[in-house]
């Protein structure tokens, strides 16, 4: 209690009053830039906390996170470009309600749905998070590593071609973490004699990289026409009759979304797409989906926003990221020197609330920004791309630059740019790749630990229950659809 | 054509795997002693292997008759060579003059023409940005050669 009213008391700071709503613009903003998401912001913002404290880092970040879904509503109803990837489902009946005269009222129900889908999944983080912590105090190294190997089967799931393409990128990125230093034995590993390399990638450049320059290369090789923006009046606050027929849409998807970003890798645009399907099975107006539904604005955007509070209960609870963009936060945590996970709630309880306050102050704020301002940051979102992109790579030189004030760091930047390209290029999700590289240290170190309490046997993983639940609920996950496929193509 | 296309990254991705593993050979030896848990070769070794098996999984695959990819056009070469242009720019003239010039030149091979609007918002992108980093944060930015 006296964590939670010391997490809740950053509110009375001004500075970090300051830092969540200029977080929150941000967020806002560059979600409804279309190609720029909330995870290539946050990773292109990265620097700018390391000079910030612990509680204020995190706080930018969370608010970030929770407005960039949001923002991403407005471009997917107004110019039908999703500013964010979880607003492509928004914009299927969002551009729908806009092109019937009735963006205003789109973007109402949107800021009130995210909003409420925002706050709800909060509250869930508030309770859930430290219960779970609490459950995972006596978790050993191989629990952990159980987790971690569970943490990444779940990128099968997410984006790109194929689950073998994700799982591929994903053990990439626990490739690419061992670079550098074994700490244990002082061996050199893949360094190639480059001293900047000794103390492995750094995750601000490769993230930056990864993201932002990777993004900034695939729009330049294909240089979409630009959309064609609608007029909207004003935002219009839903009306009673139209607030009772989103209401289950609402329920539902909060539900659905806080329990979806739960997952370890799962994250917004899964919640909004399952969420849309799941609201259109449940509606009484089927026959309106795909034509401008209101249902099928309100459904995506509190499931997606849902997602963020959902996501951040295994972030901070195991030190497991819940989706792409709150790896990168864990990232951002880490190079701050906060390693989250269960001890975290008894070691430093203020900073955990400051996280659950701050993204409350976040769902408020973005709710009274969009309810007020959405058609100027609509007008912010239409800058040119030949303005945009070149201004996104010379920030992450900077950004890439500045923590270490390392030429390396930018030709790490690069060279992750290039690597991110390729990903999209040849259907490969960048996500699994951060994935990799966050939990790459912790399931080195866990496995380590774990053979070494279990004298170099690997059968020690029997005599864990709860470690060997794990790894059987993954081998499941990723041997039952491989084998529903194969039956299917012998039927075939 | 997405079948071929999946096969030649399968193989790709697996000799990319094996390469690595067979790197791991030039890690120095560790004293059985200092070695705890796991021989810091060994864990390398074992993600390559994963990575060679999901490869397997890749190759064997059904894929869909998808869409060829269309061929890199002129605007992303360009984009790739103001990269390299833009390093060696901040070598010689420092990182805020460089930003500039890539701001500039980069927005008007992208397709931009109003020329006020790329100079105001070029010059007004690296002043926030000298503002926010150098000001700000007290990030000393590369002058340059000539700076220095």
């Amino acid at each position: 209690m006296e964590g939670f009213l010391g997490g809740m008391a950053i509110l009375g700071d001004p500075y970090i009053l300051a830092v969540i709503l200029f977080g929150t613009v941000i967020g806002i903003v560059v979600g409804a830039l279309p190609g720029i998401s909330g995870s290539t912001t946050t990773a292109l913002l990265l620097p700018l906390t390391i000079t910030m404290t612990p509680v204020a880092a995190i706080s930018f970040l969370g608010a970030i996170y929770c407005a960039a879904n949001f923002g991403g509503s407005i471009t997917a109803i107004l110019v039908n470009a999703p500013g964010d990837p979880s607003a492509s489902a928004t914009a299927i009946d969002g551009y729908k309600m806009a092109a019937k005269g009735e963006a205003g009222l789109a973007l109402g129900i949107s800021a009130i749905a995210s909003a409420i889908g925002g706050i709800f999944s909060v509250i869930v983080m508030i309770i859930a998070a430290p219960l779970l912590a609490r459950a995972a105090y006596n978790f050993g190294p191989p629990e952990y590593f159980a987790l971690a190997v569970f943490g990444l089967s779940m990128c099968a799931a997410i984006g790109g071609d194929s689950p073998a393409k994700n799982l591929i990128a994903a053990a990439a990125g626990v490739l690419i973490a061992t670079i550098g230093i074994d700490m244990t034995t002082g061996v050199e590993r893949f360094t190639f004699g480059i001293y900047d390399l000794t103390d492995g990638v750094n995750f601000v450049p490769a993230l930056i990289g990864l993201f932002a320059v990777g993004e900034m290369l695939e729009q330049a090789a294909q240089r979409a026409a630009p959309a064609v923006a609608i007029h909207m009046d004003k935002v219009r606050i839903p009306g009673r009759a139209e607030f009772r027929k989103c209401f289950k849409a609402i329920s539902l998807s909060s539900i659905l979304g806080t329990a979806i970003g739960v997952l370890p890798a799962l994250g917004a645009t899964t919640s909004a797409l399952i969420a849309y399907n799941e609201t259109r099975r449940w509606s009484r107006y089927k026959h309106e989906f795909g034509h401008g539904a209101i249902e099928g604005v309100a459904g995506p955007e509190a499931a997606n926003n849902a997602a963020v509070g959902g996501a951040m209960v295994p972030t901070l609870a195991l030190g497991i990221p819940g989706s792409t963009t709150t790896a990168i936060i864990l990232a951002g945590l880490i190079v701050q020197g906060i390693r989250p996970g269960p001890h975290l709630f008894t070691e430093q309880p203020t900073l955990l609330y400051a996280v659950f306050a701050s993204m409350l102050a976040a769902n408020l704020l973005y709710l009274v920004l969009g309810l007020g301002a959405a058609k100027l940051f609509a007008r912010i979102a239409m800058i040119p791309a030949p303005i945009l992109w070149p201004g996104v790579l010379v920030l992450s030189v900077i950004g890439a630059y500045g923590p270490e004030q390392s030429m390396g760091d930018v030709y790490v930047m690069f060279a992750f740019g290039v690597l991110g390209f390729l990903f999209r290029r040849f259907g490969f999700a960048p996500a699994p790749l951060i994935m990799g590289l966050v939990l790459g240290k912790l399931l080195e170190e866990s496995l380590k630990q774990s053979l070494l309490i279990f004298d170099q046997s690997w059968l020690g993983f029997l005599g864990r229950p709860i470690a060997m639940t794990m790894l059987c609920i993954t081998a499941a996950g990723l041997l039952l659809p491989a084998l529903g496929r194969l039956r299917t193509m012998r039927r075939a | 054509m997405q079948r071929n296309l999946d096969r030649r990254i399968a193989l790709t991705v697996a000799a990319l795997a094996a390469a690595v593993f067979a790197l791991t050979w030039t890690f120095p030896p560790t004293p059985p002693a200092l070695v705890e848990g796991m021989d810091p070769a060994a864990y390398p070794r074992l993600i390559c292997a994963v990575i060679i098996l999901l490869a397997g999984v890749l190759l064997l695959k059904p894929g869909s008759d998808g869409e060829a990819e269309q061929p890199l056009g002129r605007v992303f070469w360009i984009t790739i060579a103001a990269c390299l242009v833009y390093v060696i720019a901040i070598y010689l003239l420092g990182m805020i003059a460089a930003g500039l010039l890539l701001l500039i030149g980069l927005g008007w091979l992208w397709g931009e023409r109003r020329w006020p609007l790329l100079l105001a918002s070029s010059a007004g992108t690296m002043a926030a940005i000298w503002l926010v980093f150098v000001r700000g944060f007290g990030i000393p930015l590369p002058l340059g050669v000539f700076g220095d």
